[in-house]
């Protein structure tokens, strides 16, 4: 009676857990047999993966960026926002881009016959997050943002400098990023028509944008002046 | 007796007054008063103006746990980024939980965000490299329930250390040598800022999880087609 009701037991434990499986971690893909219209390939896929984690080092670096220029011994509140609205700009590309392979079939790869798992590699973010205030981000060095005391620049001069820096090497790699995902054996036309009307042509102008706020508080900082500079273009960022 | 009620209110009187300069001179030694002395000199004499001006009223490292915190929300931000992803997919479907989950990443990083302008208020110098080892686990497969019991694990985790940071710079370690962490903005801005959204977060969450138990109990046989208008309630 006791093994029966111990039978019991099992099957309905069984039960409930293959209607769980069945209904919580159903294998959609099952639905698609016969249709192939996930078409993206694996090495653009992989290399839009790499350009993921990019922006958000990006966004991070202008996290970082944003900090300093918060502090109270600095109080540069333009250049902190002009910052802490980078950094969000960059994890919002880095959206897109999940956006973009969800849309093509390519955010989710299938793991074994019922479950699946995220085409972004681990990514250790809190070893991004704690890497954020390094040097060397990218491929590029960039300077300190304290400068020397007799240098003759300042740290809203060297932190668009930086900026700029880092721009050119998203840029860069978004470039890099076409060329892999164009041409034969299979062209993506249309992400690379995304990639280029819409993430190019922001970086085009982000650059420009960056270079003009360069050229402008660099003519001030060159002679005498070089922290009233910093200070009166910081009031014009807010 | 109201000569009685006179007395009491003076011993009151008195008891608030001790408390006062108890709380001051406890807390004068770790406030950095070098501002005013300071400026003096520099003024007479350029080349020896090598100080800041500190908005500290105590120990800048009262303010780790604080920090930490902020890295953390930016860690979780991105761990729930990744999880909302997953429901966008056209293998989940599911553009309910994927919104729920987005607006649980867009809070984290914009607190995140808050936190370090509000650190940078107390004169705290902000730093990354104390941010959380735990690492993002959001890669895996989950499903919709999972996925919104895994968010009722974060934001509780989150409430609980809210709660003790905030015990950490309110009164309640006024007397606790070994804190002096009291800065009632800091608890004041925990309050409204971060524990009381998050105490509205795990109770909607909470409620979601517990629906969907009891409906998966009682008619476990539907359940995609409640999941279904599950979703299309939390698209609303």
């Amino acid at each position: 009676m006791n093994k029966f009701g111990l039978l019991v037991a099992v099957t309905a434990i069984c039960s409930l857990s293959s209607v769980l499986a069945e209904t919580c971690t159903r294998d959609a893909n099952s639905l698609f047999r016969g249709i192939d219209f996930v078409d993206m390939r694996d090495e653009c896929v992989t290399e839009t993966e790499e350009q993921i984690k990019k922006e958000i080092t990006a966004s991070l670096k202008y996290l970082s960026m944003a900090a300093y220029f918060a502090k109270d011994s600095v109080n540069r509140p333009g250049f902190a926002k002009l910052f802490f609205d980078s950094a969000s700009e960059e994890r919002e590309h880095a959206y897109k881009l999940i956006e973009y392979l969800s849309m093509r079939g390519r955010y989710l790869r299938q793991k074994d016959k019922n479950s699946w798992k995220s085409t972004i590699p681990n990514f250790d973010i809190s070893s991004l997050v704690k890497d954020s205030e390094n040097l060397n981000v990218m491929g590029v060095t960039l300077s300190d943002l304290t400068p020397a005391a007799d240098a003759k620049t300042t740290s809203g001069l060297i932190a668009l400098q930086n900026a700029l820096k880092l721009e050119t090497a998203v840029t860069k790699s978004i470039r890099n990023l076409v060329v892999k995902c164009e041409g034969e054996p299979f062209n993506h036309y249309h992400f690379v028509d995304y990639l280029t009307a819409e993430f190019l042509e922001e970086q085009y102008k982000g650059q420009r944008d960056l270079a003009g706020k360069i050229s402008t508080l660099g003519k001030m900082v060159q002679n005498q002046g070089a922290e009233l500079a910093d200070f009166l273009f910081d009031k014009q960022l807010l | 007796m109201k000569s009685v009620f006179v007395a009491l209110f003076f011993v009151g009187l008195a008891t608030a007054e001790f408390d006062n300069v108890n709380f001051i001179q406890r807390h004068k030694r770790d406030t950095p008063s070098t501002c005013e002395a300071n400026i003096g000199s520099c003024c007479k004499d350029e080349t020896n103006c090598e100080f800041d001006c500190s908005s500290l009223i105590i120990d800048g490292s009262s303010y780790n746990d604080f920090v930490k915190y902020s890295n953390d929300m930016i860690i979780r931000s991105f761990e729930y980024l990744f999880l909302s992803a997953q429901f966008g997919t056209h293998l989940k479907d599911r553009p309910g939980f994927e919104k729920i989950l987005h607006g649980l990443a867009d809070e984290a990083w914009n607190k995140g965000l808050d936190m370090i302008k509000e650190s940078s208020k107390r004169g705290v110098s902000h730093t990354f490299k104390v941010a959380n080892d735990e690492r993002v686990s959001a890669h895996g497969d989950y499903n919709e329930v999972e996925a919104l019991a895994k968010a009722v694990e974060i934001e509780k985790k989150l409430l609980v250390r809210a709660n003790d940071i905030h015990r950490h710079h309110s009164h309640a370690t006024l007397n606790d040598e070994k804190a002096k962490g009291y800065d009632a903005g800091i608890a004041h801005y925990l309050e409204e800022e971060i524990i009381e959204p998050k105490i509205d977060a795990v109770r909607n969450l909470v409620g979601h999880v517990n629906d969907l138990k009891n409906i998966f109990k009682k008619d476990s046989s539907i359940f995609p087609m409640s999941l279904y208008l599950f979703d299309q309630h939390l698209q609303k």
